[in-house]
This record gives structure tokens, sequence and C-alpha cells, in this order.
């Protein structure tokens, strides 16, 4: 009796050894680490897609981490509710996190297998799994699951549970969450799908990868065929609501389209919201607004592609040299169209492939702008004092043997028209040093440039973009504003967190700040109307004179050798710069200079915006009109030269009466 | 200490508005306003030299406001001229004096030459469009007149047939403000409803 009591007295020690080492295992092991507190998963979001959506609304493109879009509970239909509690978790609204009779039936279903073939866990252990802990299958964290399970469920209600575990879950295919799997495949919201594609929706979670209906139709169907037929089991589903869809074909959509329908456009707004927003594009699944307008895309797209087929029937023979039909393009192009107001780039085209995304040459390119860089040129001459009328002397050698009367002198207007290369090197000997760099850095223009007698002629490198930056604030009288692609940010939820030039709160943070900001004057208003109307001389009477308008400024610009042809312009709407060259540098063909292979292109492009109805610029209240003959020009008020009125000097005596002159 | 509160002091003094900003930011809305609409006049007169201009409404409704927004510009820049003092303020200033100057003289040539003998009344009438923008941190006036009693609202000016400038949305009430304000262009001769 004493022996047994002895034993008995072991058995108790060693049980509590046992139990304190236990104990003492699950404290060390199992909870420490775990978070006691997961408020911060009240109101949570996995990581969306981001969409982003052309200016009227159409969707353009998505990018994500994960393909998946969010969608609330109570905007889900019962029968994929109910499909996917039925195949992942009957008693979910019973327990509170950890469900003890679907572990032993899992249990035994495995030991009665051989091999594990259920899981047993609830659906609050697989969100904590694929949020909290991860996918390592050991009993450790199959006991911290069930910890953690619980403390979500004091966290969140049971709906919140449902709502993150449906747009979380792996479906396959790439889709995460319903609504993700839903519109891939069947084409449907999953706010929309029946019963047949709710189940087979819920029947592919055990293994989406496997069971995708992209991969294996025959498997999802059957799956489909369980969850149904479990369903009516249970008397969830009246059979004849079931039976349609138990054997109903498999029809998969086809995968969409990969390609955008602006893809340079598309590259430009996620590297904008990458540099403006960091990663919480994804992180939110924000909607992204854009300026981009679908019908000028289109038209810029088929300007570019007509504009290259043109230039290579005109070099025929280097296109045959290249091996190519003619009239199949070979050089590249690029285009950027702007709205004046407000600086949304509302078109951009970075090559002719549209297809795929990549080297977007309207933001990425950097070649010489040539003639076109005069604009900031004659824009430097004119705030340094010059006038549209003053003279340009031309530079003559001298011969002490001959005299020759020196030609008549050009006026900076017709120097400009007419792109002379004399007039500009003139010009830029005669400016403040620094002065063209200054105006052209205050327009917009950021890329390295050498102030030389080159820069006058366009030998700095810039963008396309840039180019369009520094042409749209000379469109704007003289102040600049930072081109624009998106127009407003929004969550899942519709609530807008921010536009452009603006800050970007998400929640109370501050998640960045988009582009759009306005500029400080780089040019006074007067000058910047005279400049302009300098340009629009180039239509009138100077190199883009086969396609005068109404409305239209502009220059034309050609590197040397033909490398690159150009036509930056306005209208007092839109500005526009096109981009011709080859990739390779190699010159596009004689003769091609920007009015040739540039200009045909713009005049396109600004053809389709302007409707049949051209705009005439609004005189500037800061310009005074000059007639000459039967021409018109405009020149800044109290600017240096007014022949009609020369100013005397007004002294330290009354200013001549506005009415009397006296 | 003291010097260096004193300093401080003169500091935040200097960093305030000059004496002849007020002044000069009047000159240049007026001096817009006049530009505009001396611009409007020669867009609408175009080559009609010859013709009876006296009985065309719109040109005489530009005439009438050129006469008074020109006026008050002259007598701006002469206000300017006597309070604007600061190196700041010269070129600003000189830009002033030659464009009203050459306006005045644009104007008779011009305007009077064409008008001569006729006296337009000062009506109603909208003002004219700039092409032009704000640059970031810039102020930007707009000059206007009120005619037939009351006042602008906001900012309660008397409407008598004065240019004033103000900086947003006006309207013109009889009695108290209970007018709605709406965005007027430089230029606009305002009445009560």
């Amino acid at each position: 009796m004493k022996r047994l009591g002895f034993l008995v007295l072991v058995l108790l020690v060693l049980l509590a050894i046992a139990g304190w080492r236990g104990h003492r295992w699950f404290q060390v092991e199992v909870l420490a680490g775990l978070p006691s507190d997961l408020t911060h998963l009240q109101g949570y979001r996995p990581p969306s897609a981001c969409r982003i959506l052309a200016a009227d609304g159409s969707e353009i493109d998505r990018f994500y981490a994960e393909r998946r879009f969010w969608v609330p509970l109570d905007e889900l239909p019962a029968h994929l509710v109910r499909s996917v509690l039925v195949a992942e978790d009957r008693s979910f609204r019973e327990h509170s996190g950890v469900d003890p009779r679907g572990i032993s039936r899992a249990l035994r279903a495995n030991l009665e297998a051989g091999r594990i073939v259920q899981g047993g866990s609830t659906i609050t252990q697989q969100v904590v799994k694929q949020l909290l802990t991860g996918g390592d299958r050991s009993y450790r964290r199959k006991l911290q699951e069930a910890v953690l399970a619980r403390r979500l469920e004091r966290t969140l209600t049971k709906d919140e549970v449902l709502e993150l575990y449906l747009n979380l879950v792996a479906l396959g295919s790439g889709n995460y969450g319903v609504e993700a799997a839903a519109q891939d495949y069947f084409s449907v919201s999953a706010r929309d799908v029946d019963a047949g594609q709710a189940a087979m929706l819920a029947g592919l979670i055990p293994s989406p990868s496997a069971w995708s209906p992209r991969v294996d139709a025959m498997a999802a169907a059957d799956r489909r065929r369980k969850v149904l037929a479990a369903r009516v089991a249970l008397g969830d589903l009246p059979e004849h609501e079931a039976e349609p869809h138990r054997d109903a074909p498999v029809l998969l959509p086809p995968p969409p389209s990969k390609a955008p329908p602006a893809p340079a456009f598309s590259t430009t707004v996620r590297r904008v919201l990458g540099e403006s927003l960091g990663a919480a594009p994804t992180e939110f699944g924000l909607v992204v607004q854009t300026s981009l307008d679908l019908p000028t895309q289109r038209a810029a797209q088929t300007a570019l592609a007509n504009g290259l087929r043109t230039h290579s029937r005109r070099q025929a023979a280097e296109t045959a040299r290249r091996g190519l039909a003619v009239g199949e393009a070979w050089a590249e192009g690029a285009i950027v169209v702007v709205e004046n107001a407000t600086g949304r780039v509302i078109a951009l085209v970075g090559g002719t492939d549209v297809q795929t995304e990549g080297f977007v040459r309207a933001t990425q390119a950097k070649r010489q702008p040539g003639s076109t860089f005069k604009a900031f040129l004659y824009g430097a001459a004119l705030a340094s004092g010059r006038s549209a009328t003053d003279p340009v002397w031309p530079v003559m050698e001298p011969d002490p043997e001959v005299w020759v009367d020196p030609p008549p002198p050009t006026r900076l207007r017709a120097a400009l028209a007419a792109s002379s290369n004399e007039a500009a090197k003139l010009l830029y000997r005669q400016l403040p040093p620094g002065k063209l760099v200054r105006v052209a850095r205050g327009l917009g223009i950021e890329s390295e440039l050498r102030d030389d007698g080159a820069l006058a002629l366009g030998g700095s490198e810039v963008t396309p973009w840039e180019l369009a930056q520094g042409f749209v604030g000379i469109a704007r009288l003289g102040v600049p504003v930072q081109l624009s692609v998106v127009d407003a940010v929004r969550d899942v939820d519709g609530a807008v967190l921010g536009g452009r030039a603006g800050e970007v709160l998400h929640r109370g943070a501050r998640l960045g700040r988009l582009p759009g900001t306005l500029g400080k004057r780089a040019l006074d208003e007067g000058v910047a109307f005279e400049l302009l109307d300098m340009l629009r001389e180039v239509f009138r009477s100077g190199t883009a004179g086969a396609f005068r308008g109404p409305g239209r400024a502009g220059k034309t610009g050609t590197s040397d050798d033909y490398r690159d042809a150009w036509f930056a312009g306005m209208t007092p709407r839109h500005t526009v710069v096109v981009w011709v060259g080859a990739d390779d540098r190699s010159p596009l063909g004689a003769n091609e200079y920007g009015g040739v292979a540039a200009l045909p292109i713009w005049d396109e492009v600004v053809r389709h915006l302007e409707g049949g109805e051209p705009a005439e610029w609004v005189p500037s209240g800061a310009a005074v009109r000059l007639e000459v003959g039967e021409a018109r020009y405009w020149l800044r008020r109290g600017g240096p030269v007014e022949p009609k009125f020369p100013l005397e000097h007004v002294g330290a005596g009354s200013i001549p009466g506005f009415l009397s002159g006296r | 200490m003291r010097r260096l509160l004193l300093l401080l002091i003169a500091s935040v003094a200097f960093a305030g508005p000059l004496p002849g900003d007020d002044a000069l930011f009047r000159a240049e809305a007026l001096g817009e306003a006049v530009g505009l609409l001396h611009n409007a006049f020669a867009e609408r007169l175009g080559t009609r030299r010859t013709l009876p201009v006296c009985d065309d409404p719109e040109l005489g409704s530009l005439v009438a406001r050129t006469r008074s927004f020109g006026e008050a510009w002259h007598a701006a820049v002469e206000d300017a001229r006597q309070v604007a003092a600061d190196p700041t303020q010269t070129a600003r200033l000189q830009a002033q004096v030659r464009a009203v100057t050459e306006a005045g003289a644009w104007h008779r040539h011009h305007v009077e030459s064409s008008f001569r003998g006729c006296v337009p009344k000062l009506e109603s009438a909208p003002g004219v469009g700039s092409p032009a923008f704000a640059a970031a941190g810039e102020r930007r006036g707009i000059a206007v007149i009120g005619v037939g009693g009351g006042s602008i609202c906001p900012l309660g000016l008397p409407a008598r047939g004065r240019p004033v400038v103000i900086e947003g949305p006006a309207c013109v009430s009889r009695a108290g403000c209970d007018c709605e304000p709406v965005e007027v262009e430089p230029g606009a001769v305002l009445v009560a409803p």
C-alpha cells in the first residue's frame, strides 16, 4: 500500500514537472513574441490593385503586387458568402476563432487517409495565417494561430473577419480575393455571381493553383459540384436551384488584354505615383483619376503612325536598305499634348509600339532640340530689353579692298520666323551671361544646359516632355506650371484623398504630394505675349507657313545631319510637341527638317484638338497692337520700341495726361 | 539683448508690404484693364476706320470704359510715384510710367481720333477675359467700375462710377451686401440688379 502511495506521489511529481515544463514551453515557445493587441487590423485593407482611369472614368490600366480589388461584405451576394462558409468553415458563426469539432473531424479524416487531407483551420485562423503568422506548417505555428485567432475574434466582429477573408483569399491564376477571381473567370463582379459561380470560387480555396479553371477546368467543375452538393445537403440551397449549375460547361472569357490603350502614359503615371506616393497606390488599392483624353490619345497615335509611314515612303531607298517594305516605319517618334490652362497632359505617345510598355521616348529620350530652342533664346532677348522690331545686323567679314554695302537688317521677328542661325548666334552673344539658361530653367527645362553658342541653336539635349513644359510656360504668358498626369487619387470606397498639385492624405497620414504645382513667373506677361506673337509669325511667314491657321504658334527644329526633327507649338488651348528620330541616332534622311517630318504630325493632332473650330488668342492687356501695312503685330506695352509713339523721358514732372496729353 | 530685439522688430517690419506696394498693385490692375479694353477696341474696330463708329454700342462702351480706367490709371501711377521709393519697386514703377505714357499716346491716336465728338455713357458691361495666368504667390487685381449707386460687395466700395480694384468675386447691391458675388473680368461695369 505504501509502495502504491509512493508510486502515485512520484507520478504526481512527474506530472507536475511535465505540466510546469509544458506551461514554460507554451509561454516561451508559443506565446512569446505574439502581438497581444490586434486593433491595427480594424479597418485593415490588404494590398490591392491600383486602378488607373482615363479622364472619362474608363479603366486604362491597373498595377499590383497582388491582383486584388477590395469589395465590402455587404455588397457580396448571399450565394457567395454561404458557399464559402459551407466549403471552409460551417461553424464560423458559432466558434470563437478555433473550432474543436472541426479539428477533431480533420484529425479523424487525416488518420483514416494516412496523410493530411483536411486542415481543420477556421476562417479566422486562415486570416491569422495570412496576415500574422505566415505559411509555416509546424504544430507550434498551429498553436500560435489558435491563440491569435481567439484574440482576433475579440478585436473584430465576425463580419469584419469574413470580409477580410473574402478579400484576402488566393483563388488561383494570380487572383486574390473574390472580386479579382470573379472578374477573371466569369467577367462579372463578385457582386453579381450566381450560385454556380459562387460554388466554384468557394471550391477553389483549398488548392487554388491546381484547381483554377484556367489551369484545370474539369477539377474546377468538380469542386463546384461538391460545394453545390454540400449546400443542398445542408438545406442551404434548394435542389432545383443547384441543378442548372451542377454540370454547366466551364466557359472562360479570354484572358484580359495586357496592353493598355496608352502604354507610355500608363508608365508615366506609375513613375509619377512611385515618386510622389511611394508604395501607397498598391498598398491601399488606390483609384487614380488621370488626365488622359482617350480620343486625343488615339488621334496622336494615328498621327505618329501616319507621319512615320510617310517618312518611310519619302526615304524609300533607306527603307529598302533596311530590308523593310516602303511605307513600313523605321523611325521612331514621341508626342506630348498638354492643356495650357492647367498643365494636364492629355495624351502621351512614347513610340510606335503602342502594345507594350518600356522605353518612353516622350519622357526619357534626350535629344538635341535644334531650333525649337530658339524660342527660349528670343524670350531671353526680349526679357533683356530687345524688341521683336529690333534689327539684327548681319555679321560681315570686312574686306579692306572692296567696300560692300551691308545688306538690310533682319528684324528679330523675321529672323525667328525664318529660323536664322546667323541671327541666333549674334543674338546669343548680345545676351547678358547666363540669361538664356535662366530663362529656359525658369520655364521648366531641367536637363543639363551648356551655356555656349551651340545652346542658342539647340545643342543641349532635352526630352520632349521638358520641351512641352517650356512651351506651355510661353503659352501661359510666362507662368510655368509643372506638367501633370494625375488629376485625383481616391480610396477603394471612392473618397477623394488628394488632387493635382495637392497633398494626398490617407486616414490622416500624408502619403505625398502630386505634381502640377504653379511656378514662379519666368517672363513678364508682355514679353511672353510678344514672344508668342513672334512664334505665330513662324506660321504666317516662316518655316511652318504651309500649315498656317488661326491661333497657331510654334517653332520647327532640326538637329545636325537630320538626326532629330521637331515641332513644338501651341494653340490658345493646347501645347503639342512632336519629335521624330531614330533610336540609334542615325539620320532621318536628306531634307527631313522639322517642318517636313514632325510638323505634319503636329498638324494632324492639332486639327483633332480644334475639332473644326480653331480658337484665336485673346490679346494680353500687357501687349499693344502695331500695324505695319496689312500686317498686325503685338508688342509689349511700355516696351523698348514702339515706333509710332516714341517715349520721351518722363522726368520729375507730371506724366502727360491720359486724355489730354498734357 | 535690447539691440537684438530692435533688430528683430526691424527685420519683421521690413518683411511686410512696402508703402508703395498697394499703389503699384492698383496701378498695375488698372493698366491691365486699359490694355485689355484697348486691344478689344482695336480688334472690334478692325478696318472700319471710315464707318460711323459712334453708332456702334459695343465700341461706345469700350471707349467710355477706357476713358474712365485710363484717367484712374494715370492718377494711380502718379500716386505710386509719390510713395514707391524702395529700390525693389523701381522697375515696376518705371514699367508703369512707360506703359501709361505709351497707352495714353495710343489712346489719343487710335481711340479719340476715331471717336471724336462721341460721348458714350458708362453702362453695365462684362469685362474682358485675360489670357494671362497668375504665378505662384502673385496677387492679381481686377479693376472694375460700379455704377448706379449702392456698394460693390463684399468690400463695400461705393458704386459711383469710379474704378476700384478688387481681388475676387464681386457684385453690386443697393443696400447692404445681400447679393451673391460672382467672378468678374477686368474692365467690367457692374450695376445692382
